[in-house]
């Protein structure tokens, strides 16, 4: 793997596809978390810190099991749980394919994104490419504290409270 | 009072309402391009498109200018999607059609409050809404 490749899990969260970098994951759990538990998670024995993405995306809830992926975090456990809808790989990214956030988008997504990622797949019948786009997650913007900007919530603001009502 | 004048302008079909958006802004035409969804963006942001190996932000025009929506235009999706330069930036705005390249009439001051806005003429019996690119960007303003 050279420099300008990274390892990124891909997972997807109600209509949204995401990749995050490897190096933010301590662990893709097996078991699963009901989601309607309580505010933290138990893993090794210990009570972890707990995200739920799809409130932070302003996604309504689902009731049954989600897989968790446990990521590095600021603080005392020095991890965070984080449910996601389903995990589908694990993927080697290139950092030419990445491309910016563009400027009219990063007041809302610059402290979460660090990008979007073209993902090219084969598409076996066609003989041909399909571009998917990937929202790349910033590690810190889940589990650490990420730089407040204009529109954005502030650390510890449910992300819910920047989102939505603007034209 | 009159007061602006813009000269090629593209007219689009919104609904039942026309746009202008200066020609010279106006870099491409897509039909029904794919777009990805967003979390947590202004609500008249539907995503972004692919185009030239830039991700384009889309805007819905009827939520981005204020436009009001009729009944029957509801739920309706657009066809096409004007890539322009918005300020320093590329965006997608979203039309039924595009009509053809016109001089815009003379523009009086918008009659409603929207910040992207220029000015409103008249152009085939019809209201024209002539985009601002220099306003704020959408959700911002």
């Amino acid at each position: 793997m050279s420099q300008t490749e990274h390892l990124v899990v891909l997972f997807h969260l109600g209509p949204y596809r995401f990749a995050l970098a490897s190096e933010e994951v301590i662990e893709i759990c097996d078991g699963r978390r009901d989601r309607e538990a309580a505010l933290t998670c138990r893993y090794r024995g210990r009570d972890l810190p707990f995200l739920d993405l799809r409130q932070r995306f302003s996604l309504p809830p689902v009731q049954g099991w989600a897989p968790l992926i446990i990521l590095k975090a600021p603080g005392p456990e020095g991890a965070l749980g984080v449910q996601v809808d389903g995990v589908e790989a694990i993927a080697l990214l290139r950092a030419d394919a990445v491309v910016d956030l563009p400027e009219p988008l990063r007041p809302f997504l610059g402290a979460h994104l660090d990008g979007f990622w073209i993902q090219s797949l084969p598409v076996e019948e066609e003989g041909e490419t399909k571009r998917v786009v990937r929202l790349l997650l910033r590690g810190e913007g889940l589990g650490g504290a990420p730089e407040a900007k204009p529109g954005s919530p502030a650390p510890g603001e449910p992300f819910a409270a920047s989102c939505g009502g603007l034209p | 009072m009159r007061h602006d004048v813009v000269e090629g302008i593209a007219l689009a079909r919104v609904g039942a309402q026309l746009v202008g958006v200066e020609m010279e802004r106006v870099l491409a035409v897509l039909e029904r391009p794919d777009l990805t969804p967003l979390p947590c963006v202004p609500a008249s942001c539907k995503g972004i498109t692919l185009w030239q190996g830039q991700a384009v932000p889309v805007y819905d025009l009827k939520k981005a200018l204020y436009l009001p929506a009729p009944e029957d235009d509801k739920g309706k999706e657009e066809e096409v999607i004007l890539v322009a330069r918005w300020r320093h930036a590329l965006v997608g705005l979203c039309a039924d059609e595009v009509l053809r390249v016109i001089d815009a009439p003379p523009l009086d001051p918008p009659t409603f409050d929207s910040p992207h806005v220029r000015g409103e003429g008249t152009i085939d019996g019809k209201v024209l809404y002539v985009l601002d690119l220099d306003s704020e960007y959408p959700g911002l303003a």
